[in-house]
């Protein structure tokens, strides 16, 4: 490695971090041709050395930082995404149409059910339901979940943010039967 | 042919991503975005032959996936990091650290923020977790390390640089070898070895890892790199917290042998 007048801090470190699997002599050279970053690489040889043993099982905790993380993934990364404008009274007519109860087609409206867990054929159908396309009712869907308003309104106590749940189980938790549960789940994609 | 990187190395030759990486792209790139999504899934769930969080992150930027499937795609690699982030909880497993919960927060925000600046303009920076994931995410730990450290104000007891070991100290010390190559074969020693050295003093951890790095402490060649020379002490200074360091490390880890 050519020392570079240019080269940052950043870049360097990265540099050596990238070259870091190729033997101890990796370190001696990036002092030698970078002394002005010797101790940030002494550090960095540590935490790259860590990084070789430690491999961990996830935790609770890394479960809630993970979702935090993807929230803050989807928030964001929705800014450009088209979202269609469904108004309460499509999920009302939605919910007549499929023969479904309300309250599933209120987990839909608040984005309460993870879309993975949704079969493509019930997102085309319940799309047409709304009156609108699969790819932007997946848009909409994909968006993090919220609270209705009107029912935050009415709480005495702060809404807290939903938690988006598989399908099957906002289908069982609105005492669907067991068998329609089954139609709609195991359809063949 | 996956699309190339972008970043230059400091030498002005260009990054490329390793061989294995490359075949892995050049594998999975005819799958649809849910087929991927669901071999990247089934492929964790077997243990062996993971796709690599560098072929994930290659897919991810692309852009020509769904909302959906980058959904999942980003999930699987905020597993991967978490897998390698500190944990909050301290040593008695019962109080968790603020710092670490910090630290972790900031990886994770400025992991997630260059992916979806990535998507406006492409970003370099996130060219270095396509050449090698854990690597640069050793680099954010570091550098969030020193930011939250520094705000914690944790300090380090140096001693004085230039006191004499006692008898004591330099008989523990003596011809012993925290690397030893037996030794470090075992995944559970390496772990308890890397617990043990993160308990020393600052310049001690720096002196260890050098040491682990082959560098010698002082040479009669100007031209070769040494402990001395990079952290600017002298050789007696160097020499004196190793064998402090060494004395601290074998008390801690056959103190732990034995309790197990």
């Amino acid at each position: 490695m050519t020392s570079q007048p240019s080269a940052t801090r950043d870049d360097v470190l990265r540099a050596f971090a990238m070259d870091f699997g190729e033997g101890p002599a990796v370190l001696s050279r990036y002092l030698t041709d970078f002394p002005q970053y010797s101790v940030d690489l002494v550090d960095l040889s540590r935490e790259l050395t860590r990084n070789e043993v430690v491999e961990e099982e996830l935790t609770e905790e890394d479960a809630l930082d993970i979702r935090r993380g993807l929230d803050r993934f989807r928030s964001k990364q929705n800014r450009n995404v088209e979202i269609p404008d469904l108004q309460p009274k499509a999920f009302l007519d939605a919910a007549k149409q499929l023969n479904l109860p309300l309250q599933v087609m209120m987990a839909f409206r608040e984005r309460r059910v993870e879309l993975v867990s949704v079969p493509l054929r019930f997102r085309s159908a319940l799309a047409d339901a709304l009156r609108t396309t699969r790819a932007l009712l997946e848009n909409f869907l994909a968006l993090p979940p919220q609270v209705a308003a009107a029912r935050a309104n009415k709480s005495s106590v702060k809404p807290v943010a939903a938690e988006k749940v598989s399908f099957e189980r906002v289908l069982r938790d609105a005492a669907v039967s067991a068998e329609r549960i089954s139609e709609l789940i195991d359809t063949e994609e | 042919m996956a699309r190339p990187l972008r970043k230059l190395r400091p030498d002005g030759s260009l990054y490329a991503r390793r061989p294995a990486v490359e075949a892995e792209i050049s594998v999975l790139q005819d799958l649809g975005g849910s087929d991927l999504v669901s071999h990247c899934r089934a492929s964790q769930k077997e243990g062996a032959d993971w796709v690599s969080p560098e072929a994930v992150l290659h897919f991810l930027r692309q852009g020509s996936c769904s909302v959906e499937v980058r959904e999942q795609l980003m999930l699987l690699l905020l597993e991967r990091l978490y897998r390698r982030l500190p944990k909050p909880n301290s040593s008695n497993g019962q109080t968790a650290s603020l710092t670490t919960t910090n630290i972790r927060d900031d990886v994770c925000d400025r992991f997630v923020d260059l992916l979806l600046g990535d998507a406006d303009e492409y970003d370099e920076r996130l060219d270095f977790y396509e050449i090698n994931f854990n690597q640069a995410l050793a680099c954010d730990i570091l550098d969030a390390k020193r930011k939250h450290w520094t705000i914690e104000n944790r300090g380090t007891e140096l001693g004085s640089e230039d006191e004499e070991i006692s008898a004591h100290v330099e008989e523990a010390a003596g011809q012993y070898d925290p690397f030893d190559p037996e030794e470090l074969d075992k995944k559970d020693y390496r772990r308890r070895l890397q617990d043990a050295i993160d308990t020393l003093p600052e310049l001690q951890q720096q002196i260890v890892e050098m040491w682990r790095q082959d560098i010698p402490i002082d040479s009669s060649d100007p031209s070769v790199m040494t402990i001395s020379k990079a952290l600017e002490r002298s050789e007696k200074t160097i020499r004196t917290h190793r064998d402090k360091a060494f004395a601290s490390l074998r008390r801690r880890l056959e103190r732990k042998e034995n309790t197990r």
